[in-house]
């Protein structure tokens, strides 16, 4: 399925004009929003940082390291730009990533630029957000602390970024619903060890380097635990949904109908979730396999960091 | 062992198609110093990138301590080869002074006492064996010149090539990177500006121009050649 | 090191060239927009469709092949919709021996819509992109009415990318060299899969790392020249009328296709 190694850009064509419309009203939201947030904290030099970091941003994603039998893996970024400057400023810096990879080298769609701004930007920055300052309230400020939050910030980023994306396709019916969730959230659960793993790595050169970058960053917002909790609900609460949408299509639409989804694009040639699956796969079995999988892989993900960080610092 | 250089007739063209290289020919001896000169866009950083198959051409022959270049021998040549590129920015990645001269031998698939003691060495050639725990970043333009070559050095090259080392150092840091390749004994061709130490540490002298090599042989001559230097944008120190 | 080739635009005179970006941007994306609201197996509509960015890409004068070999990279995104040619229900046209899948007309009629209609419309933003310059987009976007921080962010970027990119390239190269085969017995060449991805993380961080310290001088360099924070711009130019007549006669011939797709209904 989507293994463009540089994320998950959506090409014009696989989302309805609909999906379309309306991520792009979300998207516009969010941005205005953080537009007047960045005005407010980063102050006069918020243009040449963001500008330059969203460069850098970029380039980063060119930077490769071999995976096995001539693949290679990458940054989306997401994570790392909200550690080092907090989310409104990351979400316009990977604003302007997805939208010149758009508008430039054609790297996703145009009219569809509105989602890939949420999935990529939204969602990516929002995850990011509250998993690494919660982990950071709850794990401390050492190193090891650091490495992990990121890590985990990282993996989930770009999970249920992908989550996010298989539900528009999905939605859109550019793809059967029991096949594109399972196929991104399990490759992208493997990519997302990469995104972890060279997360972890920035950080543990920015915390040698320049530890003050990564503190000024992570300037917990003067809103209290409730935030938190909210923000794990809901991340944790698309991770739980999407099982569900690929067991229960009609309850998606159902819930579609009455919200009047329906009216807006006038398309009779196919339904909101449409009816068609993958012949020969059930979709409990799929939900069941599908929670099981995530579960093990972000186990074997902490566990993963946990061990090697402790090698890392009982080896020199 | 061989640690020499054989360019026979290279010629290459960037994907753009804008040339660089015309037809360049050099014999390089085992543990020959030569200093490469020329004026910018000679093609001197081009040639360069070609000794450790960075860039590959298919017109003209290429043979780097013994191996011709091809894209098998590629492994084998960059652990042969060592390349100092002009910023130490872009060659320092690492946190710490010891993971960026580890990087090499860790590559090569080492053991770890294996590369610990590639590092102490290679510290130790440079003089710099007390920064293993530093941070790279925070060290002097002069101090990431001497770890950049020490990165490389781990590697136990037959062959050093180096593109403008004193470029941007003040006089002392100068001074200590002179004396530093006046002490390593490999093979090594030197792309530079700087002629008063071409004078000094190197017996023999390659001219390039446009992508040609225009004059090629002992120092002491062509320094007194005021025309060649001249007519190639150099000037008698 | 030229990392110029990164650039898309082509230079050029001809008659889209010409054309305002405004202009160039708006009917661009009211081209994908129509095409996005063209129904699955309206293949007239899409021989209309396709004509159109033909007759533009000839209007550029770039040559028929150029917009369509770049196009092709952006194919292989098309075989993520193969799964729908088995998964739409209708009638049967062949059967996957051992897997039981049915291939059915719909399912053909499906995939090839969508592949279509996405072709079509990655050729309309690689013309754009080839005959519009990235600040004759900016002054698009501020024309759109993007907020003036946000096309100041862009510019910025813009400005930065080649240099951070050649970083990033340089970079690469550095570890290249340094990537060696020892040529012994023993010993796994590469490192670990852990140690990759960290070098690569230090990479980036490097790369972030610089870009601060350059947002540093780039921001006293600003203040030099009297920047206060407040970004500021020209006025935008007036539309020639031949930019107008573009924009109606576009208009008009992708309202008369929307009309078109409202009647095959």
């Amino acid at each position: 399925m989507l293994l463009s190694p540089f994320g998950m850009h959506i090409p014009d064509g696989f989302l309805s004009t609909a999906v379309s419309v309306i991520f792009w009203i979300m998207s516009v939201a969010a941005v205005g929003l953080a537009l007047q947030r960045v005005n407010k904290d980063l102050g006069e030099r918020q243009v040449p940082l963001m500008g330059v970091l969203a460069a850098a941003i970029f380039a980063g994603q060119m930077l490769n390291f071999a995976v096995a039998g001539g693949t290679s893996g990458h940054l989306m970024g997401a994570a790392i730009a909200t550690i080092l400057l907090g989310p409104w400023a990351a979400l316009l810096i990977m604003t302007c990533v997805v939208a010149i990879q758009a508008l430039i080298f054609q790297d996703g769609g145009l009219l569809v630029l509105g989602a890939n701004i949420f999935n990529m930007g939204v969602v990516g920055v929002t995850v990011s957000y509250f998993t690494y300052q919660t982990l950071r309230r709850i794990l401390g400020t050492q190193r090891w602390a650091v490495l992990a939050a990121g890590f985990a910030a990282a993996w989930l980023s770009i999970e249920l970024t992908a989550l996010v994306v298989a539900l528009q396709l999905a939605i859109s019916g550019s793809a059967p619903v029991n096949l594109a969730i399972p196929a991104m959230a399990g490759i992208h659960a493997v990519i997302g060890i990469g995104e972890g793993l060279i997360t972890m790595g920035s950080l543990a050169f920015l915390y040698a380097t320049r530890r003050d970058l990564i503190e000024t960053g992570s300037a917990p917002a003067p809103a209290g635990r409730l935030v938190w909790v909210v923000g794990l609900l809901l991340a944790g609460g698309i991770a739980v949904l999407s099982p569900l949408a690929s067991a229960n299509p009609d309850g998606l639409e159902w819930v579609a109908e009455q919200n009047g989804f329906l009216k807006l694009a006038q398309n009779p040639s196919y339904n909101l979730i449409p009816d068609y699956v993958l012949p020969g796969v059930s979709n409990e079995a799929l939900a069941t396999i599908l929670a099981g999988v995530i579960g093990a892989l972000i186990v074997a993900g902490a566990a993963f960091g946990i061990a090697y960080l402790r090698r890392r610092s009982s080896g020199d | 062992m061989h640690h020499t250089i054989e360019i026979d007739n290279l010629h290459y063209a960037y994907p753009d198609g804008h040339s660089a290289l015309y037809g360049v020919s050099l014999h390089i001896e085992a543990c020959e110093k030569v200093a490469l000169v020329g004026p910018n866009g000679a093609g001197k950083s081009t040639l360069m990138l070609h000794l450790n198959g960075i860039l590959s051409s298919s017109q003209g022959k290429l043979r780097v301590a013994g191996l011709d270049l091809i894209p098998a021998n590629f492994g084998k040549i960059r652990s042969r080869v060592g390349l100092v590129f002009q910023s130490p920015d872009d060659q320092l990645f690492s946190p710490t002074v010891y993971d960026d001269v580890a990087f090499g031998p860790l590559y090569q698939g080492l053991s770890v006492a294996e590369v610990r003691q590639r590092v102490e060495e290679a510290l130790a050639l440079v003089h710099m064996s007390d920064y293993a725990r530093r941070v790279s970043h925070h060290l002097s333009v002069g101090e990431k010149k001497r770890i950049a070559i020490a990165s490389v050095l781990s590697m136990k090259p037959e062959v050093l090539v180096l593109d403008e080392p004193t470029a941007g150092l003040d006089p002392r840091a100068r001074r200590s990177l002179i004396k530093l390749l006046d002490e390593l004994s490999m093979t090594m061709l030197v792309s530079t500006h700087d002629l008063h130490m071409v004078r000094e540490l190197f017996p023999r002298m390659i001219v390039m121009d446009q992508g040609l090599v225009v004059a090629d042989g002992p120092t002491s001559l062509l320094m007194e050649d005021e025309a060649l230097l001249a007519a190639h944008g150099l000037e008698k120190p | 090191m030229h990392v110029h080739f990164l650039d898309p635009y082509q230079d050029g005179s001809s008659p889209l060239h010409r054309l305002d970006a405004r202009v160039k941007l708006l009917l661009t994306v009211a081209f994908i927009l129509v095409t996005a609201l063209t129904p699955i197996g309206a293949w007239p509509v899409y021989i209309l469709l396709f004509a159109l960015v033909i007759a533009a890409q000839l209007l550029a004068e770039l040559g028929l092949g150029y917009v369509l070999k770049r196009s092709a990279l952006a194919l292989p995104f098309v075989l993520s919709a193969a799964p729908l040619l088995f998964s739409v229900a209708g009638d049967a046209l062949l059967t996957l021996p051992g897997l039981g899948w049915v291939l059915s007309v719909q399912g053909l009629e499906r995939f090839l819509s969508l592949s279509i209609k996405s072709w079509i419309s990655v050729q309309a933003a690689i013309l754009m992109s080839a005959t519009a310059t990235f600040p004759d987009l900016l002054q698009a976007m501020r024309a759109l009415r993007v907020p003036r921080l946000l096309v100041a962010i862009f510019s910025l970027m813009w400005r930065y990318l080649f240099v951070l990119v050649d970083e990033a390239l340089r970079l690469m190269r550095a570890r290249l060299a340094r990537s060696g085969e020892s040529g012994l017995a023993g010993g796994k060449t590469g490192g670990s899969l852990i140690w990759r991805a960290q070098t690569a993380g230090g990479m980036a961080g490097s790369l972030f790392l610089r870009g601060f310290e350059r947002a540093d001088r780039i921001y006293t360099a600003m203040l030099s020249r009297g920047y206060d924070g407040e970004v500021r711009s020209f006025p935008l130019p007036p539309l020639s009328a031949a930019d107008r007549i573009a924009l109606a006669v576009g208009g008009g011939v992708l309202g008369l296709i929307l009309l078109l797709n409202f009647l095959i209904r």
